[in-house]
């Protein structure tokens, strides 16, 4: 049998993985647009807005490659069975630590080898508990698979607006 | 029974590499100069912009520090321009007025990675020189390649950012190069910036993060006998590392290929921050010397001053780094006299602008157009010139782009805004009003609202800030030949004359400001 999640289980979870990746993407854009509006027109700022758009897809599916990869290399029973509340808290909890990783990288990289590494432990034993909470608790379960089927909305909105910066980004570099 | 082949292995690879080698040597000139285009009866022109190279710390100009002796070499055989003002604070405005000859009011190329106007593209020193001879650009400031970006029409050859660094550009930069600015500013310095920010990507910032950390690292811990503090890079989101060595080697390879009467532009970022000193200059400036102590800069808030132990050694740092470039310059000097590339040229030293460690104020992403900001250096040596000639009257970097264009028998355009520099055409007149600003704050296609604005006439510098949030707008009024140092506001001692000067700065802001104003 594969050890490969299902097309069906795959689509919710990345799904949570869209509304964090885009969704971050775009509030951070929010917050340099007030700089952008003083030196550029409206419209080159729209095709800034496509090539973020385009990054974040991109960084949708390295996330997605990389949670797959963690499926196949691990027993069936730990993560590829009931992948969708385990793959989504997982999603939503690698977001997290990917940020605190870019947003403390400096100080990250002056640490000593061993307490580098605990901090990557630290990292991966939460992701790990995560997973085991998801399954042992009712309640945690039901609201992860909620998220998760409540994002799948942002695949098509989304995915609509990259296909459109896709287009605008190849325009503007074949012409 | 095996039969030997008529050529080995060896053989055949030594083969191939020798016809690799002849074909390259006869076609690296046409390879570098498409057209073969040359002009040899005028002089060509190699402008050498060093990134945020202060005057006021250059022995040259009398720094108290010996920071730059080959400079000195150099400025033996050259005119030295004692007063020579950059007409902004930072580079995108500084490098922009040096290639139109304008100034950032007109170009608009007044924000951080800033370009200049779609209307005024058409007006730079590329385009001016003409397509009969060849017109190279090379710069490692990402911020600058944006503008040789904006002029490449008109340029022969745009060496490559990375070309003379230890790490290679990435995949990505060459997929996107018909989109330059576009995708420099939405992925390079926002979605997948370096410096610690929200960064609009996660992934993808991360694994560039990632991999400029451990590549930097590497080389550091490779280069740390010769480069202590870290190998040389660059900021503003170009994940750029490099050893001043191999671009200086870099830029005597192209100076020596050009062919007659070209126009070379090279900005190099050192010794712009982080500073890179080599080991022999660690230390040669721990001699307990310190600047005078000067009045706050006017925009900082009492407590938000830098810590004075910080300043004086960033200073000794910055000191440190300008001793390395000087010595790496000193080769290329040495390397242009013996090549005789000074005879054939007229060669260029200047910088964008300065930098800033006093005021409780460190560096130049601020707002101020205090001398060490401004002050840059102006060397031009002439073909076969053998003596120093000194210009103390001020002039301003809007007059290089006419100058040069003058020398070698070019019309000057209309749109240039600078004069003739004193002793290469032009006269000495001290009264001439010089400008400069800084205007990150105001919109590039509105009026001038919020910004410093400087004029120098004469001794007196008058500095006006207007329109900052929180702060009310005030001026500093300085008498620059009895008070160097800007240390005395004379705003209130001498009346008439802060009247007329801010009479004279009004009107100009008017003048610049009126195409934007609504009647």
């Amino acid at each position: 049998m594969s050890r490969f999640p299902t097309r069906t289980d795959i689509s919710p979870v990345y799904s949570v993985i869209v509304f964090w990746s885009y969704s971050y993407s775009l509030l951070v854009l929010m917050f340099n647009l007030p700089s952008w509006m003083l030196m550029v027109p409206l419209g080159e700022i729209l095709g800034y807005f496509s090539y973020v758009l385009v990054l974040a897809f991109l960084d949708t599916l390295l996330i997605l490659a990389l949670m797959l990869g963690v499926t196949f290399l691990l027993p069936r029973a730990w993560f590829r069975d009931d992948f969708v509340a385990s793959g989504s808290m997982t999603a939503g909890l690698l977001f997290f630590w990917i940020t605190i990783v870019q947003l403390a990288f400096g100080f990250l990289m002056t640490l000593p080898v061993v307490q580098f590494l605990v901090f990557i432990l630290a990292a991966f034993i939460s992701l790990a508990v995560a997973v085991v909470i998801v399954r042992r608790m009712p309640a945690v379960r039901k609201f992860v698979l909620w998220l998760a089927s409540s994002t799948s909305i942002f695949i098509y909105l989304y995915g609509f607006l990259t296909a459109v910066s896709v287009v605008v980004v190849l325009i503007r570099n074949l012409f | 029974m095996t039969m030997k082949p008529p050529i080995s292995r060896r053989d055949f690879l030594k083969l191939l590499a020798l016809t690799a080698a002849t074909f390259l040597s006869k076609s690296v000139d046409r390879l570098l100069f498409p057209g073969g285009k040359s002009h040899s009866d005028t002089p060509g022109v190699i402008i050498l912009v060093l990134d945020t190279l202060s005057a006021l710390n250059m022995s040259l100009h009398g720094y108290a520090r010996q920071t730059t002796p080959n400079m000195e070499r150099f400025a033996s055989r050259s005119n030295v321009y004692h007063s020579h003002y950059s007409t902004a604070n930072f580079t995108s405005p500084g490098t922009a007025s040096i290639l139109t000859g304008t100034h950032p009011w007109t170009h608009r190329a007044f924000h951080n990675e800033g370009l200049v106007s779609a209307e005024k593209t058409d007006s730079n020193l590329f385009r001016w020189w003409g397509d009969d001879s060849i017109r190279l650009g090379y710069t490692q400031n990402a911020w600058v390649d944006l503008l040789l970006d904006q002029f490449s029409s008109w340029l022969d050859v745009h060496l490559n950012l990375y070309k003379f660094n230890l790490n290679k550009e990435p995949f990505y930069r060459k997929l996107l190069k018909n989109d330059f600015s576009a995708s420099y500013r939405s992925l390079d310095s926002f979605s997948m910036e370096l410096d610690p920010n929200f960064s609009a990507s996660l992934m993808s910032a991360l694994m560039r993060k990632t991999s400029f950390y451990l590549g930097k690292q590497a080389a550091d811990r490779e280069h740390a006998s010769q480069y202590p503090m870290g190998v040389p890079q660059t900021v503003n989101d170009v994940a750029s590392y490099f050893l001043l060595e191999d671009v200086f080697d870099g830029l005597m390879e192209s100076s020596k290929s050009l062919p007659p009467s070209a126009l070379a532009y090279f900005h190099l970022y050192p010794p712009h921050f982080p500073y890179a000193p080599r080991a022999k200059f660690m230390d040669v400036f721990k001699d307990g010397w310190l600047p005078p102590v000067k009045p706050t800069a006017r925009l900082v808030k009492a407590g938000d001053e830098e810590a004075e132990t910080r300043i004086v050694l960033e200073r000794e740092h910055y000191d440190a780094y300008i001793a390395t470039v000087d010595e790496d310059f000193g080769r290329l000097f040495d390397f242009m006299e013996r090549e005789g590339v000074l005879e054939k040229n007229y060669v260029v030293l200047t910088s964008d602008h300065g930098d800033i460690y006093e005021r409780g104020v460190i560096g130049h992403t601020n707002e101020y157009l205090y001398e060490p900001l401004i002050r840059v250096p102006l060397i031009i040596s002439s073909p076969g010139q053998t003596s120093r000639v000194d210009v103390r009257t001020p002039t301003s970097s809007v007059d290089l782009a006419p100058t040069l264009l003058a020398l070698t028998g070019r019309p000057i355009p209309i749109a240039c805004e600078g004069v003739l520099l004193p002793g290469l055409g032009g006269e000495e007149d001290a009264q001439r009003p010089i400008f400069s600003m800084d205007a990150k704050s105001s919109h590039v296609r509105g009026p001038i609202r919020t910004a410093t604005l400087s004029i120098r006439k004469g001794q007196f510098k008058l500095i006006w800030y207007f329109g900052y949030e929180g702060l009310e707008d005030g001026f500093e009024l300085f008498d620059l030949e009895n008070d160097p140092e800007e240390m005395s506001n004379l705003t209130a001692a001498r009346p008439a004359l802060f009247s007329d000067l801010r009479a004279e700065l009004d009107a100009k802001l008017r003048e610049v400001n009126a195409p934007f104003v609504k009647e």
